[in-house]
């Protein structure tokens, strides 16, 4: 049997696409064979021809043939053949790191975009010293030191990490945004030869063109532990996490002062005053933006979280191409 | 006992509140997730149409300097020899092929010294400019311009995937002009190649006396000429403006580049 090949040559010129059974264009215009799809001998010296006329010679004709024999005795060699194929084939597990930490500039731009609310109110005037001192705290404690106040930059930290590296992995659509769709494209290839080559010793066998078709992605149920990762340790746990890494509240305020003057004489209380919080707020920010790195470098495993989700795949693939194998017995 | 029913209420309400509380909570919570997951979403998927939208532009310069490296030089060769066959440009040859002027003529020069310059390995931000002149380089860099973006801290993640959905429709149109553009330079190419080998055939068998070419050796002949005009317009058709927006002037030229590879593939018998 003959197929197409394409090397690394390829400018994307286009002049090989009026092949259309037999070559199409990939996303970055360069062409590539429609795998699984045997030269016909009426179409052998068109091809021959283009090939030949391919201007950067990446064009090639390359000779597969799995069996010599013929009849039975050639569809049980290309039962075995298949057999060996799929026990050969495995899933590329992931190396711990591999998609690295969070965008550090994003997740410190997140913990400061709480110092804005606290710098705001919490330096507003107030008629007395006490006061702007205890608002000053008080808009602390509410818009950054709290865990309401922080939760949702973890919260979005997390979603976006997810979405960002994850998502190929939850992704169950047949399609190139998936992990598992060069899967299918390695099974679709291997279908297609091997059902080209039994056509060619059987013409008349009674396998349909439906049996090269594949088609195996994880189940929905399966991909949500990966889609929810963001979930996997638990909002509290993480929260608690994060907690842990940020110092005593008195810590951050330690460099809180009050300026302003008084009104009246020097009996009068009202005035007008304004806290500073010195390199406190920022500080915090900082703190807070190291406590999320932390939780990706220490505590959470995302690689961990895929690779238990790849070996489910892998013997799921797996059984799909056996079940194709055992069809072919049907013609011994 | 009044006492004992009014704590076992107290207790009980506080149950209630707190359960209430970490209800609303997790509702809260479940709500924020799913907001800031929409315009995750939306960001990731904006940026895939970025990158394919940078692919398929790339893919139009691709397809314009395959022709301008591979194509064209053959053709340089085959149209010293045309010229000096000296056919003489006849009405009754094919009245919907446009002749060629000397501004026509020109262009094809054009095309040609460019891809002498690209052959002699000339950078690859100097052959970007050549190509700027024709329309194409200006999209890598207007590709760029077109990111808005969701960067906002979602608070409004409705507004922002709504955002990013527009964005998406702009790019979607940038790539299918792009699409369409590449679909016509392939085209074109295909049959220059294939004009320009059956012009080299009747050349290597008639040499350069005219009184050896029949009507149809000259109609391949002036058909090749023809076709080189039409892929030296068609190079020149760009994607986007100065200004980064679609050209609507390069839709005029797109279609009359359509109508001509019809007609051509129509002709194609004759070549």
């Amino acid at each position: 049997m003959q197929y197409i090949k394409v090397n690394e040559r390829c400018n994307g010129c286009g002049l090989c696409f009026q092949l259309n059974m037999y070559i199409q264009e990939n996303d970055d215009g360069n062409a590539e064979p429609i795998y699984g799809v045997a030269i016909k001998n009426v179409d052998k010296e068109r091809v021959k021809k283009v090939v030949s006329s391919c201007p950067t010679k990446a064009l090639l004709i390359e000779n597969k043939q799995i069996t010599t024999k013929k009849g039975h005795e050639g569809i049980r060699e290309i039962i075995d053949d298949l057999n060996l194929w799929i026990e050969k084939q495995s899933v590329t597990m992931l190396d711990r790191g591999v998609f690295g930490p969070p965008d550090k500039e994003e997740v410190e731009s997140l913990a400061r975009s709480l110092s804005n609310e606290c710098m705001y109110r919490g330096t507003r005037r107030q008629t007395s010293e006490s006061k702007a001192r205890s608002n000053a705290k008080e808009c602390f404690e509410r818009y950054c030191y709290s865990e309401n106040a922080w939760r949702n930059v973890v919260r979005k930290v997390l979603v976006d990490y997810t979405v960002k590296h994850m998502k190929p992995y939850y992704t169950r659509e047949d399609s190139n945004e998936s992990a598992y769709y060069i899967y299918n494209i390695s099974a679709r290839k291997k279908l297609g030869e091997t059902y080209e080559e039994i056509k060619n010793i059987l013409p008349d066998n009674e396998l349909t063109k439906e049996w090269q078709e594949f088609s195996c992605y994880p189940d929905k149920y399966i991909v949500q532990s990966v889609e929810d990762f963001n979930f996997w340790k638990g909002d509290v746990s993480v929260m608690s996490e994060v907690k842990g890494w940020l110092s005593d509240k008195s810590y951050y305020l330690s460099d809180l002062e009050v300026d302003g003057y008084s009104d009246g004489g020097f009996f009068s209380r009202k005035g007008t005053y304004w806290a500073f919080y010195g390199s406190g707020v920022d500080e915090f920010c900082t703190d807070l933006a190291d406590a999320i790195m932390s939780l990706f470098k220490y505590d959470l495993e995302p690689e961990e979280k895929v690779n238990s989700l790849l070996k489910i795949y892998e013997t799921q693939f797996k059984n799909e191409l056996q079940k194709k194998a055992k069809e072919l017995e049907r013609l011994l | 006992m009044l006492t004992e029913i009014l704590v076992t209420g107290m207790v009980i309400k506080g149950i209630r509140d707190i359960n209430t509380s970490c209800n609303l909570d997790e509702e809260a919570r479940q709500k924020y997730m799913k907001a800031f997951k929409r315009s995750a979403e939306a960001e990731n998927a904006l940026e895939k149409k970025r990158e394919k939208l940078e692919k398929r532009l790339k893919n139009v310069i691709r397809k314009k300097e395959a022709i301008i490296e591979y194509t064209v030089p053959e053709f340089s060769e085959v149209y010293g020899v045309i010229q000096k066959v000296n056919i003489k440009n006849t009405n009754n040859t094919n009245n919907n092929l446009p002749i060629l002027t000397i501004s026509d003529i020109q262009e094809i020069n054009n095309l040609n010294s460019m891809s002498i310059s690209l052959t002699k390995g000339v950078s690859d931000m100097a052959a970007l400019g050549e190509l700027l002149l024709y329309g194409s380089g200006a999209m890598v860099k207007d590709s760029e311009r077109y990111l808005s973006a969701a960067r906002s801290q979602n608070r409004m993640a409705n507004v922002a995937c709504e955002q990013a959905k527009n964005m998406e429709t702009v790019l979607d149109a940038i790539i299918s002009r792009a699409d369409r553009i590449a679909n016509l330079l392939v085209g074109l190419n295909q049959l220059f190649t294939l004009s320009i080998e059956e012009a080299k055939r009747i050349i290597s068998n008639n040499g350069t006396d005219v009184q050896q070419y029949n009507d149809y050796d000259k109609h391949v002949l002036m058909t090749c000429v023809n076709i080189a005009k039409a892929v030296a317009d068609s190079i020149k058709i760009p994607v986007l403006d100065k200004n980064g927006k679609v050209a609507k002037e390069a839709l005029c030229m797109i279609k009359t580049g359509e109508v001509y590879l019809s007609k051509l593939k129509e002709l194609n018998q004759f070549l």
